[in-house]
């Protein structure tokens, strides 16, 4: 177990672009951070520095205290699990767990003693046997967590380990993941492009865009309180409305150099006390979800989407008023995306 | 209907294939069962049926074990070699920087595109005792200077060394190609794990190209035992038939001395031996492709 701490953590290509840009962030002891953000955002990157596989430029990396910049991968005290799960196909379950043991050279009954509780523990004492092609998508998964358990590392790097998995599997593997993290209270940072499961998953969430940290905070504080346009647009689904000037002609609000947001569950069809301020647009498009429809309207080409209850009053190309309390607007700094509070 | 329109499409190959790949076969099948000479050749009364004679004849012919001999040495020891070294020059390719990758393949893929009697020739030259580019370093470098092929332990050692410089360029770029499938992470992994360069070599590399090795071995090996151009070029099958492979003394035994029964009975054991790999290499290729 092991707190990680990276501090001022640069990364440059051969050309010169910046791969990642100043990552500050501490991970405590036991915590399970997840790390969002498109692809190409540098996740990945930083996953594969903290675990020694790429260099970085600069800064420092901390692994239970120590400074680990110089030491090769397998002296930091990490283990990883991959996307594509990365099991050895020439070798069984079985000889898959024990493969760091075994490049270790540890003896044969310690290892075997250790593999066999390993795989008990993830339901895969049937399967030791088999050949990686010879399992499910979540029988692979495990097999490759079991690999980077038997390691006993102070720090678990999973990068995107569950996307190669189809959704209903997806949301049982999360829950046998958290499950894990509960029972083993290792440091464990989880890259995902999804920001469902980063938020579901992490105790904290750290969203990176373009190489740099946009926010670090609970998934509560990062769903309320967004740092900027770009967290406040990629957390949430839908994604938050931005209204630009047209929508708010009628609010009294001033929308110059301010870009105003909203998410989809804060726009109502009726007016309330508190809710009295309204945008309203042509309704374009109405989605059932069952239990929920979404509605789009449009105003000069710009869309604006709810959450709704299911109304079967809504007709479309009808004019449409959608409700919402000033509180609930986010405001943006249209130059720097800064989110301006009060 | 279905089935003569798909033997339409088929007819011509089909053809091309029983006239020039069956028939010669019964032709040579049927001779092989003859005593067909060059006396033969200018009365056909000197023609007889002799069922297996000349097969027996072989088996008793020290000329013939000898080219078994020789042969089977070959393909023991060059397809090894080759493969070695396919593997070595392969990984080294696929490791340097990419701007001299295209040099060095083309430099160790040149040989395989080689007419292998221009290649054979060069060698004869380079090997040549006096002259010879070879002694003339081993001289330089104040080493002993042999009679590289007029000496019988050595003539087969010269010859196998030219048929693996000649073939490995073919395995390096296969095997280059399968280094390339080999997913990233595999080695991720083992450098968090702890493993060197030589664990990862035998634990991952190895394996993961045993597949594509065991093709190139048993194709190496089909090849090598068709061995001909090289000794025909180089040594004749001399000095004192010890690099007389069994292609070479089956083309000896028919151009040189007239006796068509004898080479036609060497050219079947020969095609029954190639079977033999062609049925191999069927039957494991699923092995090969790990399924």
């Amino acid at each position: 177990m092991a707190r990680l701490e990276l501090q001022r953590v640069s990364k440059l290509l051969a050309n010169r672009q910046v791969v990642l840009q100043d990552i500050d962030c501490t991970v405590n002891d036991g915590e399970l951070i997840s790390v969002v953000g498109p692809s190409g955002c540098g996740k990945s990157t930083l996953l594969r520095c903290v675990a020694g596989l790429d260099k970085i430029t600069s800064g420092d990396i901390r692994i239970g205290g120590q400074r680990v910049n110089d030491l090769p991968p397998q002296q930091r005290n990490v283990a990883m699990v991959f996307q594509n799960h990365a099991l050895y196909p020439h070798m069984t379950v079985y000889q898959n767990l024990a493969f760091g043991l075994r490049v270790r050279r540890v003896a044969r009954a310690i290892v075997d003693a250790r593999v066999r509780r390993t795989a008990v523990r993830l339901g895969l004492e049937a399967l030791l046997g088999r050949y990686p092609r010879e399992l499910s998508g979540g029988q692979r998964q495990r097999t490759a967590l079991g690999r980077a358990m038997l390691r006993e590392p102070g720090v678990f790097l999973l990068d995107e380990p569950l996307s190669s998995l189809d959704i209903p599997l997806r949301a049982e593997m999360r829950r046998e993941l958290s499950a894990l993290h509960t029972a083993l209270g290792t440091t464990m940072v989880y890259v995902t492009h999804d920001q469902s499961e980063a938020l579901s998953l992490g105790q904290r969430v750290v969203v990176l865009a373009d190489g740099q940290i946009q926010q670090i905070d609970t998934p509560d504080g990062i769903y309320k309180e967004p740092s900027n346009r770009f967290v406040a647009g990629f957390v949430g689904w839908p994604p938050m409305n931005f209204l630009d000037g047209d929508w708010l002609e009628n609010s009294g609000l001033d929308a110059h150099c301010i870009d105003y947001g909203i998410r989809p569950e804060r726009l109502l069809l009726q007016p309330s006390s508190s809710a009295d301020a309204f945008i309203a647009g042509r309704l374009e498009r109405i989605e059932s979800f069952g239990g929920e429809w979404q509605v789009e309207i449009s105003r000069n080409g710009s869309r604006v989407i709810a959450r709704v209850a299911p109304n079967p009053e809504l007709r479309r190309d009808n004019e449409l008023r959608l409700w919402f309390r000033r509180e609930d607007l986010y405001a943006f700094d249209r130059a720097t995306g800064r989110r301006l509070q009060g | 209907m279905k089935s003569l329109t798909a033997l339409f499409f088929i007819l011509p190959a089909l053809l091309l294939i029983v006239l020039f790949v069956f028939v010669p076969l019964i032709g040579v099948l049927g001779l092989s069962m003859t005593d067909f000479n060059i006396y033969s050749l200018a009365n056909g009364a000197d023609l007889h049926f002799i069922g297996v004679a000349n097969f027996i004849h072989l088996l008793h012919d020290r000329a013939a074990w000898q080219g078994v001999e020789t042969t089977m040495t070959v393909v023991l020891v060059g397809v090894p070699a080759t493969l070695a070294l396919s593997l070595i020059c392969a990984l080294m390719i696929e490791s340097i920087s990419a701007r001299w990758r295209g040099l060095f393949r083309t430099a160790f893929f040149l040989p395989v595109v080689c007419s292998t009697v221009a290649v054979a020739i060069s060698w004869r030259y380079m090997l040549n005792t006096r002259y010879g580019l070879v002694n003339r370093l081993l001289a330089a470098a104040h080493l002993p200077t042999p009679n590289w092929l007029g000496t019988p332990s050595l003539a087969l050692l010269a010859i196998t060394v030219v048929v693996v410089w000649k073939g490995f360029g073919y395995g390096m770029i296969i095997v280059a190609a399968a280094r390339r499938e080999i997913p990233d992470e595999l080695y991720d992994i083992a450098r968090i794990e702890g493993a060197g360069m030589m664990q990862q070599l035998l634990r991952i590399t190895v394996p993961m190209l045993a597949p594509t090795l065991g093709l190139l071995a048993l194709l190496d090996a089909a090849g090598y035992w068709q061995l001909f151009a090289e000794p025909y070029v180089l040594t004749q099958g001399g000095p004192m038939g010890s690099t007389m492979s069994l292609l070479l003394l089956m083309y000896d035994r028919g151009f040189r001395w007239w006796r068509w029964g004898v080479a036609s009975a060497l050219a079947m054991v020969l095609t029954v031996i190639m079977w033999l790999f062609a049925w191999l290499q069927r039957h494991t290729r699923a092995v090969w492709r790990g399924d």
